[in-house]
């Protein structure tokens, strides 16, 4: 994955009449990965997207595309990104053709390569079938897609998604996420703003969590998306054994050292790296006796809880 | 093939293949039943007309007007704004492509108006031909500016909002198309041909809608510009009308100047975003001494307030319309650049409060609100004062005597620091709110 930044929000702010919607926000996304923004309903998300993508114009802050300011040449950063707003809009009396024909068109690709790139696009969403459909006639999952393919079809580096399953169904849901995890994998960065985490553990790799216009957290957990982590607690019969068990993991590839507390260690895993019976088998092989070994529940849920929790303590 | 996929996407939506063979046979039939009955042909010729006009006219600006609306309420609008289309084949594709359709009808009407032949009908047909096609450039190029206006501030718009501008507008075009029968119009002393003058005029004012169109477009795409087409607008009209009265000099031509600018600076700050971004986008650059980059984010009401205190000391210098004003003001013998200074204090005051409420929490209503308080201010407190206390609320031609010309702007002043006032302390309430 390229670490290189795409977006860094400096000390972005925005009021709404008696409201600051964004306060002093400042963050990194990374080339190449798809940041989950979560948060309660009100808590900005939306606002966050919209400035990003230079369609509101906050009351200060920076916000820069690949290094460029978006808010001093929007129109320069909108050939670089892609909205799918959490209205998405679509001309329902055209055709899903008509539709991904006028979006190319209206993206500057070249005559040429419009037939080509409208075609793969409705392929890549499963909507090769529905090309001569009208958009208005379409269900909600098909729609939702067309809307996708409006957004991706010039081929941005950035992809900006508000709340992009609310109201699908669970298979439709399951279906957005391979596309995203296969908008990813072909170098798209992704930014998909929900409420309902369950739906972006399937495939985000960032998580940054905004309340009442705050980021309360960025949690960068690799390249790798969030289903595959699992956070373990293993007791050791001799707190001696502690130091021995840091040393081990600092040199088994998948696994980090979260917190050594007395006997009690808390290693986060990547079982896309290594599985929990292999770890488990190196530690027997370097002598270390294990009272327990406990796989924490940790999943975006709790992270976010987490997060919210540490907030109001601190509050 | 046109290269605007704007204009080809409104193709795809107006012009099917039912409505293109529908036109002709429907139209065809309306014309052949005419024809039948009317062997002088007058009938058919004021049938074609009416159709044009209802059409064209009605129909057209409804359409000019709905072509951006209908984006809003389709939720279209931002993907419209992150295209890399340009503002100018927007305009064009949006303008031209939504009502291609009502223009394919027109153009049946068009040619059944130049092929009926009768002596009773007016000989100069062409140029009546012309004005009729200018004044549904013209009705259709306002309505869409309008709906444009409130796209760029994301206002919801009324569908019937633009019935406003058909009912402000086509009384006038009606009037320039149909309602004389002089042959000559005096403009500047020389006597131009009535409808040479009139077909021009509509040409000239719809080039200023469609200028206006492009540069609110601009905007609503976030495209910087500096005010030089305002500026340009209230110059020119003030050249225009000034023709009307043969009476070029600077002094009259910097009163009327000075008069369109306090209209267009109503206009603007009505019609520009009223929020505390903007006003923090036009201070910074204005703080950090980028006069190049705060010029494109200052609002027009300021800048065209600055333009009015420039061209109110030349209003003095030889000219009819303050002789005019003096002669016939409540106060006579009151200075026109006395008047112009009120003018511009009470304008500020006005601003002060439209922006007052449109910085409040309830924003909504800040336009009526403020229409409310400028009624009372400039109606019911003077009438129902009496004349010394309504003088307080109305300086502008309630002042108590000529030798006291300081005492009107004084109490011009009260008004604009009392606005002040009231700017500040909201400041200071969401300072305080929002540090809470």
């Amino acid at each position: 994955m390229n670490s290189m930044p795409l977006i860094q929000v400096k000390q972005l702010t925005f009021e709404y009449p008696g409201t600051r919607a964004l306060d002093s926000v400042s963050f990194t996304i990374t080339s190449g990965s798809i940041t989950a923004l979560v948060g309660p309903n009100g808590a900005g998300k939306s606002t966050l997207l919209r400035c990003i993508a230079a369609l509101d114009y906050p009351l200060s802050g920076q916000v820069l595309l690949n290094d460029v300011d978006v808010l001093d040449d929007p129109r320069a950063s909108h050939a670089k990104i892609g909205y799918l707003s959490d209205h998405f809009g679509l001309y329902d009396a055209l055709s899903v053709r008509q539709c991904l024909t006028f979006a190319a068109a209206s993206q500057g690709v070249a005559a040429d390569q419009i037939d080509r790139l409208v075609n793969q696009t409705a392929e890549k969403l499963d909507l090769s079938n529905k090309l001569n459909s009208l958009a208005g006639d379409l269900s909600r999952g098909q729609r939702q897609r067309v809307a996708i393919g409006q957004a991706i079809i010039h081929s941005p580096s950035l992809l900006l998604l508000d709340e992009p399953a609310s109201g699908l169904d669970p298979e439709a849901r399951h279906s957005l996420s391979q596309v995203f995890i296969a908008l990813k994998q072909s170098g798209m960065t992704l930014i998909v703003s929900s409420h309902i985490l369950a739906e972006l553990e399937d495939y985000s790799t960032e998580m940054l969590v905004l309340k009442d216009g705050k980021i309360l957290q960025q949690q960068i957990v690799n390249e790798t998306p969030l289903q595959h982590m699992s956070q373990i607690e293993i007791e050791l019969v001799h707190i001696a054994d502690a130091s021995k068990l840091s040393e081990l993991v600092a040199n088994i590839a998948g696994v980090n050292q979260l917190e050594i507390v007395s006997n009690v260690a808390n290693l986060q895993i990547n079982e896309a790296t290594i599985a929990r019976h292999q770890l488990i088998k190196l530690l027997i092989q370097a002598d270390i006796s294990i009272n327990r070994f406990n796989l924490q529940e940790t999943n975006m849920q709790q992270h976010y809880l987490k997060a919210v929790n540490a907030e109001s303590a601190n509050s | 093939m046109i290269n605007n996929p704007e204009f080809k996407r409104n193709i795809w939506l107006e012009l099917s293949v039912q409505r293109l063979i529908a036109v002709p046979v429907l139209l065809g039939l309306i014309f052949y039943v005419a024809i039948q009955n009317d062997s002088s042909g007058a009938i058919s010729y004021a049938i074609a007309k009416s159709i044009f006009v209802i059409v064209t006219i009605l129909w057209g600006s409804q359409l000019a007007f709905s072509s951006v609306s209908d984006e809003l309420q389709n939720r279209t609008w931002d993907n419209q704004r992150l295209s890399a289309l340009s503002p100018f084949k927007l305009v064009w594709g949006k303008l031209f492509g939504a009502t291609a359709f009502i223009w394919y009808i027109g153009l049946f009407c068009l040619v059944m108006m130049l092929f009926t032949t009768h002596e009773n009908i007016q000989a100069n047909r062409y140029q009546i031909i012309i004005g009729l096609i200018l004044g549904a450039l013209i009705t259709q190029a306002f309505a869409f500016a309008s709906a444009l206006i409130a796209a760029k501030n994301n206002v919801a718009i009324p569908r019937g909002l633009n019935l406003l501008f058909i009912v402000v507008l086509v009384p006038i075009v009606g009037r320039m198309i149909y309602g004389s029968n002089q042959p000559t119009q005096a403009w500047y002393g020389h006597d131009l041909s009535y409808w040479g003058f009139v077909n021009v005029s509509l040409l000239i004012y719809t080039a200023w809608a469609w200028l206006a169109s492009y540069r609110i477009m601009q905007t609503a795409l976030q495209i910087k510009t500096k005010p030089w087409a305002m500026l340009s607008f209230v110059l020119f009209s003030a050249f225009y009308v000034l023709g009307f009265y043969n009476a070029l000099s600077i002094g009259n031509f910097a009163s009327l100047a000075f008069v369109f600018a306090i209209l267009m600076t109503y206009l603007g700050a009505l019609t520009e975003k009223r929020h505390l971004a903007s006003l923090r986008r036009c201070m910074n650059p204005w703080l950090a001494k980028t006069p190049e980059k705060a010029l494109k984010h200052t609002p027009y009401f300021l800048i065209l307030s600055v333009f009015c205190l420039i061209a109110l000391p030349f209003t003095s210098l030889d000219s009819t319309f303050s002789s005019f004003y003096s002669a016939k003001s409540l106060r006579e013998g009151q200075s026109f650049v006395i008047i112009g200074l009120m003018s511009l204090l009470l304008m500020m005051r006005d601003i002060g409060l439209l922006y007052y409420f449109s910085l409040s929490q309830k924003p909504q209503r800040a336009v009526m609100t403020t229409i409310f308080y400028l009624i009372l201010l400039y109606v019911l407190l003077p009438l129902l004062l009496p004349r010394t206390l309504g003088f307080i609320f109305f300086p502008l031609v309630l002042a108590p005597s000529v030798g006291e010309n300081g005492v009107p702007i004084l109490v011009g002043l009260v008004h604009c620091l009392a606005v002040a006032g009231l700017l500040y302390r909201q400041h200071l309430a969401r300072h305080k709110a929002l540090s809470a």
